[in-house]
C-alpha cells in the first residue's frame, strides 16, 4: 500500500514537474514570432473581425500561413482552417470595435500587437458586471447578458437541481463546462471544499439533509464506504454491537424501527450492516421476521439477483 | 487502493511523460491542487451500568439524571455519549487535472488522479491513497467521439464510473446515440466492487468485479426541446447475477422563455421509479424568476444488497422557489420551500410515532456593493429523522477585480434535533476565510479558521465543547495553449 503511495505521489510530482516544463513551451500559434505582422493590424489576419463575418471573424484563411510557410520561404505548414464550434455566447466583435483587440486579449505587462492571449470571461465583467466581478459564483448578472439561454435552468440553485438539464442536454453543458473535470469536481465526494457545495461546516449539520433527501447523497458519496466510514470512527456506525440504547428518542424503538427503515432506508445503511439486520430478518436463522413490503415482487428480484435472495433464503 | 490496472498508470505516466513535446504542439490545459484541513470531533462511546441497579422496568428506563437507557433484563443498562475526548483529523489532498491535445488531429488525453493522506484514516477514504479519477484518451471529431480509459458517466441514472471505452455518433443535428463499456467501479469511490474498501466495510460485501454496458439515445429539436434515454446493466463477472438493471429518460423544454423539466429514473428488479421529477421555470420578468417541482424518490440499491428486499417506500414532494436580481442594484434575493409526504410503508403498529411528512425552507440575500458583500442564508429541514433550522451571515471584500481574492468573515448558528435521539443541539461558531490570486504566477492560496461552540440540550450527560476548523489550499493553474 505505501509503495502504491509513494508511486502516486511520484506521479504527480512528475506531472506537476512536467506540466510546468510544459507551460514554458511555445503556444499552439504563437503570435509573438510573428509581431512583425502585427504592424498590419489584426484584422488583416482576421478578416472578419469588424464585419461580423461569422466565418472568419475568429479563424485565418490557411492561404495566409501557406503564403509564408511554404517550404521554401520558412518550413511548411498544412493547417487546414479553424473549426467553428457551437458556442452559447452572445458576443460579437463587430459590436465591440471601439474597445480595441488589447483591451480584451492584451497580455498585462506585454507589449506589442501580438502580445495577445484569449479573453476569458472575467473580461466581460468589467462593463457587464453590475459590481460584481466573479463569472461564476456571484450570481448578481443574469446569465442571458452574455450567454444564449443557459438561463431558464441556471438559477441561484442549479448547483443543486442541474440534474436533469444536464442528462437531457449535455452537449450543452459542454460549451462552456470541462466535462473531462467539471462533472467530477462535486461528483465524486469528498471533494474540493472550494467548491462550497456543501455550507462550511456541514459536517455538524448534515444530518437532516441526509433523512430528507433533497439531493441524493449517494450520487457523490459511497454510503457504505463514505458515511458509513466515517460515523464507524465516530462511534455511531453499529460496528456489530447489538446492545441498542442509540436511538433513544423514541420510546420501543424496536418496534418502530420498521417505518423509520422503510422511510429512511438510505440513513439506516449509513450506520447498519447487512449482518445486523439478518439477525432477526432472514429466513435461515434467527428470529425469521420477513421484511418484505407487501407489493415484493420476488420474481423480478430473483431474475436479476439471486446471488442477493441467497443471502436469506436456502435454494440459491 | 483504487488502481488496480496497470495500465491505466502506464497510460497516465506516458501521456504525462509525453506532455512537453506534445504541448509544445498543441496544448495542455489544467490544473494542481493542495488541500490540507484541520478538525476536531467527539467519539461516540457505549456506558452501562448494571440493570439491577437502574429502577423501573421494561426496555427504556432512565438514570437519577435523566439519562434515557436501554435495559436488558439480568444484563446491563446501555447508553451512548460522546467521551469528552477529542480527536484531531487532518487530511490532505493532492489533485493534478489536466486535458491535452497531442497533435493528431481530434486526439486529446484526459486526467484527474488524486493522493489522499492524513489522520490515520479517521477521514473517510485517506486509507484510498492513490486515486485515478479520470484518465482517459479522447478522439474527437464533428461526427463521433471515442474516448477510452477510465472516466465517467454522468446520466440520468446519476454518476457512474467504469475503466473502458465509450463511442458517441452525432454527425446529426437532432441526436446523438452513445454505447459504453468496461469494467465497472463501485460509485463514489472509484474502486472495483470487489476492491478492498468495500469488503472492510461490509461483512457481505461482494466478491466479484463488475461489467458495465449501455447506451444512450439523445435529440434536440434546435433551441426548443432536448433529451435522453439511458439503458444500462451492470453484471457480476461470475453472471450469476446483475448489479443493477435501470434506465431513465430526462426531457428538457425551453418555450418562450419558459423552461420545463422532466425525469424519471427505472429499476427493473424491484419495478420501481427511484427519481421522477417535473419541473417548470417561469421567465424573467422584472427579474423575477419563479420554478416548481413536483418529485418522487425511492432510493435505489444495488442488486447486490438486501436494502431494495426491504421494500423502502418513497416520497412525494412539491416544491416552490423564487429569485429575484436585481437590475439596479447588485442584490439578489432567493428563497424556496416544500412539503414532502412519504408512502404507507405497511410496517410497525399504527400507533407509531414517527412522523410521515417534512418541510423544507431556505432563503438568501446577495448584496454586493462595489466590492464589498454581504451572503445572508438561512435554511431549515424539519420533518422524519431529524431536523435542522440555522443559517450563516458573511461579510466579505473581494481584493482584485477578478473576485478570487478575497477576504471574509462568517458567523453561523444551527440548532438540530433528531427525531430518533433525545436532545437537541446547537452550534454557533464564527470563522474567517480568504483566497489570495497571486499575479502573473497563476497561483491561488486560500485559507480559513473557524471555531465552533457546541451545546447540547436536554442530554445529562453531554458537555459542551467549541470545535476548530482550519483550512490551507493551493491552487496552480497551467494552460500551455493560450492562443488556440
Amino acid at each position: 500500500m505505501r509503495r502504491l503511495a509513494y508511486l502516486g505521489a511520484f506521479v504527480l510530482a512528475l506531472g506537476a514537474g512536467a506540466l510546468f516544463a510544459a507551460s514554458r513551451a511555445t503556444f499552439e500559434f504563437p503570435h509573438e514570432k510573428h509581431a512583425g505582422l502585427g504592424a498590419s493590424g489584426c484584422e488583416s489576419c482576421h478578416a472578419g473581425i469588424y464585419s461580423g463575418d461569422a466565418s472568419r471573424n475568429v479563424s485565418v484563411d490557411p492561404s495566409l500561413c501557406s503564403g509564408c510557410h511554404n517550404g521554401q520561404t520558412f518550413v511548411e505548414v498544412n493547417w487546414p482552417g479553424y473549426t467553428p464550434q457551437e458556442s452559447s455566447l452572445k458576443f460579437q466583435h463587430a459590436t465591440h470595435p471601439k474597445l480595441g483587440c488589447q483591451t480584451c486579449h492584451g497580455i498585462p505587462g506585454a507589449e506589442g500587437a501580438m502580445a495577445v492571449q484569449p479573453a476569458s470571461g472575467q473580461v466581460c465583467l468589467v462593463c457587464h458586471g453590475n459590481g460584481a466581478a466573479n463569472h461564476f459564483e456571484v450570481g448578481v448578472n443574469p446569465c442571458e447578458t452574455c450567454h444564449y439561454d443557459p438561463a431558464p435552468g441556471h438559477t441561484p440553485e442549479f448547483k443543486t437541481q442541474h440534474g436533469t438539464a444536464a442528462a437531457a442536454g449535455l452537449p450543452n453543458c459542454t460549451q462552456c463546462h470541462q466535462q473531462e473535470s467539471f462533472c467530477v469536481d462535486c461528483h465524486d465526494g469528498p471533494v474540493n471544499p472550494r467548491f462550497q457545495y456543501h455550507p462550511a461546516n456541514f459536517v455538524t449539520r448534515h444530518g437532516a439533509e441526509a433523512w430528507s433527501e433533497p439531493v441524493e447523497c449517494a450520487e457523490c458519496h459511497s454510503r457504505e464506504v463514505f458515511c458509513r466510514d466515517c460515523h464507524s470512527n465516530q462511534g455511531v456506525a453499529m460496528d456489530g454491537r447489538q446492545n441498542g440504547g442509540y436511538h433513544d428518542g423514541v420510546a420501543n424503538w424496536q418496534q418502530q424501527h420498521g417505518v423509520a427503515a422503510r422511510q429512511g432506508m438510505d440513513s439506516c445503511v449509513s450506520c447498519h450492516q447487512q449482518t445486523e439486520c439478518l439477525a432477526c430478518h432472514s429466513a435461515k436463522a434467527g428470529w425469521r421476521v420477513n421484511p418484505h413490503g407487501p407489493d415484493f415482487d420476488p420474481t423480478r428480484a430473483e431474475d436479476r439477483s439471486t446471488q442477493a435472495c441467497g443471502i436469506c433464503h436456502t435454494g440459491y | 487502493m483504487t488502481v488496480h490496472r496497470r495500465p491505466f498508470l502506464i497510460l497516465v505516466a506516458g501521456a504525462l511523460l509525453g506532455l512537453p513535446g506534445s504541448g509544445r504542439a498543441q496544448g495542455v490545459r489544467g490544473d494542481v491542487t493542495l488541500n490540507w484541513g484541520w478538525l476536531q470531533l467527539r467519539p461516540f462511546v457505549v456506558d452501562s451500568v448494571p440493570e439491577d441497579g437502574v429502577a423501573g422496568s421494561g426496555l427504556q428506563r432512565q438514570l437519577t439524571d435523566g439519562t434515557t437507557v436501554t435495559c436488558i433484563e439480568g444484563d446491563f443498562c446501555r447508553w451512548y455519549e460522546d467521551n469528552g475526548e477529542r480527536q484531531d483529523i487532518t487530511p490532505f489532498t493532492q489533485d493534478l487535472r489536466f486535458a491535452g491535445w497531442t497533435g493528431v488531429q481530434g486526439l486529446s488525453f484526459h486526467g484527474q488522479m488524486r493522493t489522499r493522506f492524513g489522520s490515520d484514516d479517521l477521514w473517510p477514504r485517506t486509507d484510498q491513497n492513490f486515486d485515478l479519477l479520470t484518465g482517459y484518451l479522447s478522439l474527437t471529431r464533428s461526427a463521433y467521439r471515442i474516448n477510452a480509459g477510465r472516466m465517467y458517466r454522468a446520466s440520468g441514472l446519476g454518476y457512474y464510473n467504469f475503466d473502458g471505452a465509450s463511442v458517441m455518433f452525432r454527425g446529426l443535428d437532432w441526436m446523438w446515440i452513445e454505447a459504453y463499456g468496461g469494467w465497472s467501479l463501485a460509485r463514489g469511490v472509484n474502486a472495483p466492487r470487489d476492491g478492498k474498501l468495500y469488503t472492510e466495510s461490509d461483512l457481505l460485501a461482494t466478491d466479484r468485479r463488475g461489467l458495465l454496458f449501455g447506451g444512450e439515445l439523445g435529440f434536440k429539436g434546435g433551441k426548443v426541446f432536448s433529451g435522453s434515454a439511458t439503458y444500462q446493466r451492470e453484471l457480476r463477472t461470475d453472471r450469476l447475477a446483475l448489479y443493477s438493471e435501470r434506465a431513465a429518460v430526462d426531457l428538457r423544454a425551453l418555450i418562450g422563455g419558459w423552461a420545463f423539466d422532466g425525469a424519471a429514473a427505472y429499476d427493473f428488479a424491484y419495478d420501481e421509479i427511484n427519481d421522477a421529477r417535473v419541473r417548470v421555470t417561469t421567465p424573467q420578468i422584472l427579474g423575477i424568476r419563479f420554478s416548481a417541482q413536483a418529485r418522487r424518490y425511492v432510493p435505489f440499491f444495488d442488486y447486490w444488497t438486501i436494502w431494495s428486499a426491504f421494500s423502502p417506500v418513497g416520497f412525494g414532494e412539491g416544491r416552490l422557489s423564487g429569485t429575484w436580481t436585481s437590475r439596479s442594484i447588485p442584490l439578489l434575493v432567493e428563497a424556496g420551500g416544500a412539503y414532502r409526504k412519504y408512502e404507507e410503508t405497511n410496517a410497525g403498529p399504527a400507533t407509531t410515532t414517527i412522523l410521515r411528512d417534512g418541510w423544507r425552507g431556505f432563503g438568501r440575500v446577495y448584496w454586493t456593493p462595489d466590492r464589498w458583500y454581504v451572503d445572508a442564508r438561512y435554511r431549515f429541514e424539519d420533518g422524519f429523522g431529524g431536523s435542522r433550522y440555522g443559517g450563516d451571515l458573511i461579510f466579505g471584500r473581494y481584493l482584485d477585480q477578478r473576485s478570487i481574492s478575497y477576504v471574509a468573515v462568517r458567523g453561523t448558528g444551527t440548532e438540530t434535533l433528531y427525531e430518533f435521539r433525545d436532545g437537541e443541539r446547537y452550534v454557533t461558531g464564527a470563522a474567517v476565510e480568504g483566497a489570495y490570486d497571486i499575479p502573473n504566477a497563476d497561483l491561488t492560496l486560500d485559507a480559513s479558521l473557524g471555531f465552533y461552540r457546541i451545546e447540547d440540550k436536554n442530554r445529562p450527560q453531554a458537555t459542551d465543547w467549541t470545535e476548530g476548523r482550519a483550512t490551507v489550499g493551493l491552487r496552480w493553474r497551467f494552460n500551455t495553449g493560450g492562443t488556440r
